[in-house]
């Protein structure tokens, strides 16, 4: 048995193929169901999210069932088997392993080392589970994955360093004043770009927001979906002694927050550190005010080469992370190659058990046990005994079996019971 | 001598544990070990002098020594705190974001890292320049209190007193609490130079 995978993403195909690639959840059952029915085809699992549709089939077959796979996506789908072919890469056995630590732990993602891909994969996984199209190797792998993705996250700084423009903004902001739940916070523009910084802000648990507009009921429902205050336009400035942090992105074509209005506010804020971010074209923020001490001010560009800069470490990053890839992969098909010795241990085992019930009964007939009881309690004594014995060489089958080295049969015997210690 | 240096690197140690308790930064051990080190060092290569072969012992010493040695260890750290700030406020407004950016805390907890050990050590060390004036009184009357030593603690005092007020009751940027920190300690160094010096003869 091993598995494979066909899928295309964000680098292979454009989005047109994508969304009609794209499997919902509904109909993922009708799906599993037509891979499943190929009775070559053990276990499957589909990922679908916006950037990548991922077929994993576990199989002992993998050439013409990969071939099935297309077949049926093609059909589902309504796509054509060549421009199918066009779109999509292929992984088998352990390649594709690879591929899903990969995918998991965000590697393989446009934005490299994005967090959200992980939870996509744990969801198609539990998908899978839930319609009975993973069994015995997806359930474990999907272990592994989520056992390699942890290490990955904690050990390297894959997700440390933000590539978004205003998530950099919200770490700078976190640079300079630490925690941020005492901090308040003004947005001038209620655009989209406003939108997400208040999102960012919001998980980063600003203590306060306030939000300004020249249409106020533009800044009303933005203030309401982020459980903000809107403030009309024309009292914007008298806030400005009261937030720590401006952002301001609006299509004003003068300053929205002047050099002097900064200088008036400082003594009044008692000198706190002030953090101003300025991601409109042109800008909103007077250049100016950097000269104000314990004013800062960033604007677009400043930003985007932290975001630069991050992409770089990230990059790094991931080359760290591809070891621990390499160290899910190696224990993963450590498994693998255990479970090939599953079949032999259950055969030892029914060897042992049908000569256990052919000696009681053979003791029984000669020493005319007839009492129920007595019977009971002998064969709990060889089961016990048998189960004693067995313990330690069934242990070492299963954990020295899958080492690739050829052993002598005396050498594997004293590997097997531990003869070499005693 | 010795002994006033290895109570100096004792009280610095004792400080960088409650700090760290407190504050939870690792990095100010970077700055303050060295010092220790040097101290000790110092110490080491100093003569032993007992405090009875030159200072007659009175309560007030038991007063004085403590507080002040404790307010000194606190203004070190007031210190090395407002240098960060100002490594870190750099790496701000020239916009550089490496690697000491990424590894030094962020400028408020700086801030208020040099408030704190500020503050308390200004309460210390008044007690211990004002147990230090009376047993100064004690001991050698006017000559004692009018002495080089004991006019830069008085000034050493007022320096922090000034930016203890200010920072209450005024406001004052953290640039300046940081430039004046630095004076004052400079004042403080000066002053252990005096002790040093009328202690060795």
């Amino acid at each position: 048995m091993q598995l494979a995978v066909v899928g295309l993403n964000h680098n292979t195909a454009p989005v047109e193929v994508r969304e009609t690639l794209a499997v919902a959840d509904e109909m993922l059952a009708e799906l599993y169901k037509g891979i499943l029915t190929n009775d070559r085809i053990y276990e499957a699992m589909v990922i679908s999210t916006c950037n990548r549709v991922e077929y994993y089939i576990v199989t002992d077959d993998f050439l013409c069932n990969v071939e099935s796979v297309l077949r049926i996506v093609s059909e589902v789908c309504g796509i054509s088997r060549e421009e199918l072919q066009k779109y999509t890469y292929i992984h088998c056995g352990s390649d594709s392993v690879k591929h899903i630590f990969r995918v998991a732990s965000g590697l393989d993602s446009l934005v490299l080392g994005e967090p959200q891909i992980f939870g996509q994969v744990k969801d198609a996984f539990e998908n899978a589970r839930k319609l009975n199209a993973s069994k015995t190797f997806l359930r474990k792998l999907e272990e592994y994955v989520i056992k390699t993705t942890k290490r990955i996250r904690t050990h390297t700084g894959i997700g440390d360093n933000p590539v978004s423009v205003s998530s950099a903004a919200v770490e700078l902001a976190e640079k300079i004043f630490g925690k941020l739940e005492k901090k308040a916070a003004l947005i001038i523009g209620a655009g989209e770009m406003c939108e997400i910084a208040c999102k960012h802000l919001i998980s980063s648990g600003i203590g306060e927001l306030k939000v300004t507009n020249r249409t106020f009921a533009k800044a009303q429902a933005l203030a309401e979906s982020t459980g903000g205050k809107a403030v009309p336009m024309e009292h914007y400035k008298d806030e400005l002694a009261n937030v720590d942090i401006v952002l301001s992105s609006t299509g004003a074509p003068c300053y929205m927050v002047e050099s002097t209005d900064i200088k008036k506010v400082m003594a009044k804020r008692k000198y706190k550190p002030m953090f101003l971010i300025d991601i409109a074209v042109p800008r909103d923020i007077d250049p100016a005010i950097t000269d104000i001490e314990n004013a800062y001010v960033y604007d677009i560009d400043d930003l985007k080469a932290v975001v630069e800069s991050n992409k770089k470490l990230r990059q790094k990053e991931a080359q760290k992370a591809m070891e621990y890839v390499e160290s899910g992969l190696e224990s993963f098909y450590h498994w693998v190659e255990s479970m090939k010795i599953v079949p032999v241990i259950k055969s030892l085992r029914e060897y042992f058990d049908d000569k256990k019930y052919l000696e009681l009964n053979r003791f029984c007939d000669k020493f005319k046990v007839t009492d129920k009881e007595e019977r009971r309690r002998l064969e709990y004594l060889l089961s016990a005994y048998m189960n004693k014995a067995l313990h330690t060489p069934l242990n070492n089958l299963k954990d020295k079996g899958p080492n690739k080295g050829k052993y002598t049969l005396d050498e594997a015997l004293e590997i097997i019971f531990d003869l070499k210690d005693s | 001598m010795s002994d006033l240096f290895m109570l100096l690197c004792l009280s610095l140690s004792l400080t960088y544990i409650i700090l760290y308790m407190i504050f939870k930064r690792p990095l100010l051990a970077l700055f303050i070990f060295p010092v220790i080190m040097a101290l000790g060092l110092f110490a080491k290569m100093m003569p032993t002098t007992g405090p009875s072969d030159v200072i007659i012992e009175s309560v007030w010493l038991y007063i004085h020594l403590p507080f002040t040695i404790l307010g000194t260890a606190l203004f070190l750290f007031a210190t090395i705190s407002s240098i960060m700030y100002f490594v870190q406020e750099k790496q701000l407004k020239k916009k550089n974001f490496g690697f000491i950016f990424r590894r030094f805390p962020p400028l408020d907890v700086i801030n208020s890292l040099t408030t704190s050990t500020l503050m308390t050590g200004f309460y210390f060390f008044s007690i211990g320049v004002f147990s230090g004036i009376i047993w100064m009184g004690y001991e050698h009357g006017r000559m004692g209190i009018f002495s080089p030593k004991m006019i830069f603690a008085i000034v050493t005092w007022f320096i922090f007193g000034t930016i203890t007020y200010f920072k209450q009751f005024r406001g004052m940027t953290p640039r300046s609490t940081a430039y004046s920190t630095v004076a004052g300690f400079v004042s403080v160094v000066v002053t252990y130079i005096g002790v040093a010096i009328f202690l060795m003869g």
